[in-house]
């Protein structure tokens, strides 16, 4: 059971069709309610099969093309349907096509029929939500890349082992490659400052991704504004406190722009230094520090990535390239 | 539901019918406490995942009866029993063999001792005895030679039983890549041992019960190849007839239920943890054996005890 009692809504993915024609051939469901059961426990409804088939693929966002707070909604979407490949130049004629229907004249145009009340404006105007940053599919594999800590349970270390017993020396123990693992959980650390304003819900729905690959008990959420130094709260709406420090051996995610937005804007913006400050107090905890980052490593001082592991929160971020970034790391922090 | 359940139908000694179209089995000879009910979507999932050969993956909030479902399902069956309860630290081999390095290497480097084959430093996992009892014990090997010890069958039920039940608990508590490590095992029903090279393949019909507190979601590729079963939340009436059916009437088990249904309200309000169907018999046992008057402070210290396991304040009833 985990700690926060959350979970997750009873997942159904479609077997294969070949499986429900076997089903109903055994089991000669007589009517349609029976069928239709059956058909479910083996998720071929309607409905998931609809959602489990290839949607529409919209085109990827980078982080810095999304709109910014301020932007005029649906500015975005105007621009994109405007092509000017295709429209027509002033004083052209419109195209058209006409085609004469055979037949009795007195069929209503559908256009023509009353049509259902528009929705009220505050509806109408709520912009669409964004496409996830990672792409789902890349997404669990980059978060078990960043997040996955290393125990020392994989298979026996024959190298160290024939070295010991080469030397005389007897084995205590069998000694064992590391093994990932993300059993350790993770303390997500979101940032909610006026420099993370344009990503306020790609953070949420990343908090949201993560909750369904960690159970509750392995994940703990914080948020803070600017750096966690000057305090974090349990929820948006909760008292501030001190940064609490996770239980041994987790691994802390903090979501920010480190300070290197250069925000001026914000007069309290985090400074790189204020960054640095709290990443040396959380490697003193003995915690590695990953940090997700919406800005390509062009933009990353070096006074940074010398204490934090930075993955910059892209869609064009794989997996090898995370494990990449983390090697190159210890590299660096040794 | 109207269909032919060809596979999966408890009917006959050690069952009774329930009002709903639910059966309750209790195996001869067996305690109170392993009284199941079969609700009537439970015994269809069943029938689909040994026609279909799929795993069946059985959610549900604590206390449905996830767990004990498979050994009923075995009981009812008569087929073997084997389970595997998953923690944080499982990996998908755990459940297909383990393989005692370290004793192996102590053989290898005693010069009086002989070395054994491979085989007999592999302890075969609970999906390899479902699969293939006889490779189990024989731990892969051929045939069993001078030196080697045959493996304990560690499962419950007829010996010789042609299938077998085997129940993975709690698949969720494990590592997310673990479920699609399976994904080989599940659909083939083979798995090769890598130490050896040996190849097993399953000689029985399997059914793979699998349960998930939904602590976390399984990857879509593991949900394709399983029929998933969602248990429903347990009502005051299903509580009572369970608690009936086991220690017979008694006007208790329809008080103590309504105050467990009160708490569990209130949990799920809170977001903590719900007093399940094993704490209340708990709690009816306690009442029934201690005597306890329920208007008095012990009564309360009880259910606070057997009923109520957070750190969130008891919540005490309301004073009329």
């Amino acid at each position: 059971m985990s700690a926060s009692g959350r979970r997750f809504p009873a997942a159904r993915a479609p077997v294969s069709l070949r499986d429900g024609i076997v089903a109903l051939a055994e089991l000669r469901p007589a009517d349609d309610s029976s069928q239709q059961a059956i058909l479910e426990l083996l998720g071929l409804t309607r409905a998931a099969v609809s959602q489990d088939a290839p949607a529409t693929v919209a085109p990827p966002v980078s982080p810095e093309s999304r709109p910014t707070a301020g932007a005029a909604p649906g500015a975005a979407a105007a621009a994109a349907t405007a092509s000017p490949a295709t429209a027509p130049r002033p004083g052209q004629p419109l195209p058209t096509h006409v085609v004469r229907k055979q037949g009795r004249a007195s069929v209503q145009p559908a256009w023509k029929t009353p049509g259902a009340a528009l929705p009220p404006a505050s509806k109408a105007s709520e912009p669409a939500p964004l496409p996830a940053i990672f792409p789902p599919l890349e997404g669990r594999g980059i978060y078990t890349a960043a997040l996955s800590t290393r125990v020392p349970e994989g298979e026996p270390d024959l190298d160290h082992a024939v070295n010991e017993l080469a030397h005389y020396r007897p084995l205590r123990e069998l000694p064992r490659l590391p093994l990932r693992t993300l059993r350790r959980g993770v303390q997500l650390l979101l940032d909610t400052g006026p420099s993370m304003a344009p990503y306020a819900a790609d953070v949420h729905a990343l908090a949201d991704e993560l909750a369904t690959l960690l159970s509750g008990a392995q994940l703990e959420r914080l948020y803070f504004m600017r750096c966690p130094r000057r305090g974090v709260r349990e929820s948006l709406r909760a008292r501030g406190r001190t940064w609490p420090v996770p239980p041994r051996g987790m691994p802390v995610l903090a979501v920010s722009d480190f300070g290197i937005a250069d925000n001026v804007d914000d007069e309290d913006a985090a400074s790189v230094e204020e960054w640095r400050r709290f990443a040396d107090e959380v490697r003193a905890e003995g915690h590695p520090l990953i940090g997700l980052v919406p800005f390509a490593a062009s933009r990353w001082p070096a006074a940074l990535t010398d204490v934090i592991t930075l993955i910059h929160w892209s869609e064009r971020t794989i997996a090898s390239s995370v494990d990449r970034a983390l090697r190159e790391a210890q590299r660096r922090f040794r | 539901m109207n269909y032919k359940p060809k596979y999966f139908n408890p009917k006959g000694s050690g069952t009774e019918p329930v009002s709903d179209g639910s059966v309750a089995f209790k195996p001869a000879k067996a305690k109170h406490e392993d009284l199941y009910i079969f609700a009537p979507k439970v015994i269809l999932a069943l029938n689909v995942s040994i026609a279909t050969g799929r795993p069946l993956l059985v959610s549900g909030e604590p206390g449905c009866g996830k767990s004990s479902l498979a050994k009923s399902a075995a009981a009812v069956l008569g087929w073997r029993y084997y389970h595997r309860t998953v923690t944080s630290r499982t990996q998908a081999a755990d459940l297909l063999w383990t393989f005692d390095a370290l004793r192996r290497l102590n053989d290898a480097s005693k010069q009086s001792a002989k070395l054994l084959p491979e085989q007999y430093y592999i302890e075969p996992g609970a999906l390899w005895w479902a699969f293939n009892p006889k490779t189990a014990a024989q731990r892969g090997a051929k045939a069993l030679s001078k030196g080697g010890v045959a493996a304990a069958d560690p499962g419950s039920g007829p010996a010789n039983a042609d299938a077998a039940v085997v129940l993975i608990d709690e698949i969720d508590k494990a590592d997310p890549d673990v479920p699609n490590d399976l994904l080989e095992p599940f659909d083939r029903k083979t798995f090769t041992v890598r130490e050896t090279g040996d190849e097993v393949a399953a000689s029985r019909k399997v059914l793979m019960i699998l349960t998930t507190n939904r602590e976390r979601t399984m990857p879509r590729a593991f949900l394709r190849r399983c029929v998933t079963l969602d248990l429903d939340t347990p009502t005051q009436p299903w509580l009572v007839d369970i608690a009936t059916r086991r220690y017979g009437r008694n006007a208790l088990h329809e008080e103590i239920a309504g105050e467990v249904m009160a708490l569990r309200q209130h949990a799920r309000t809170a977001n903590i943890r719900q007093p399940s169907t094993a704490e209340y018999l708990d709690a009816v046992v306690a009442a029934t054996q201690l005597g306890a008057d329920r208007s008095s402070g012990e009564w309360s210290e009880v259910k606070r005890a057997l009923l109520w396991k957070n750190e969130a304040p008891f919540p005490e009833p309301k004073k009329p």
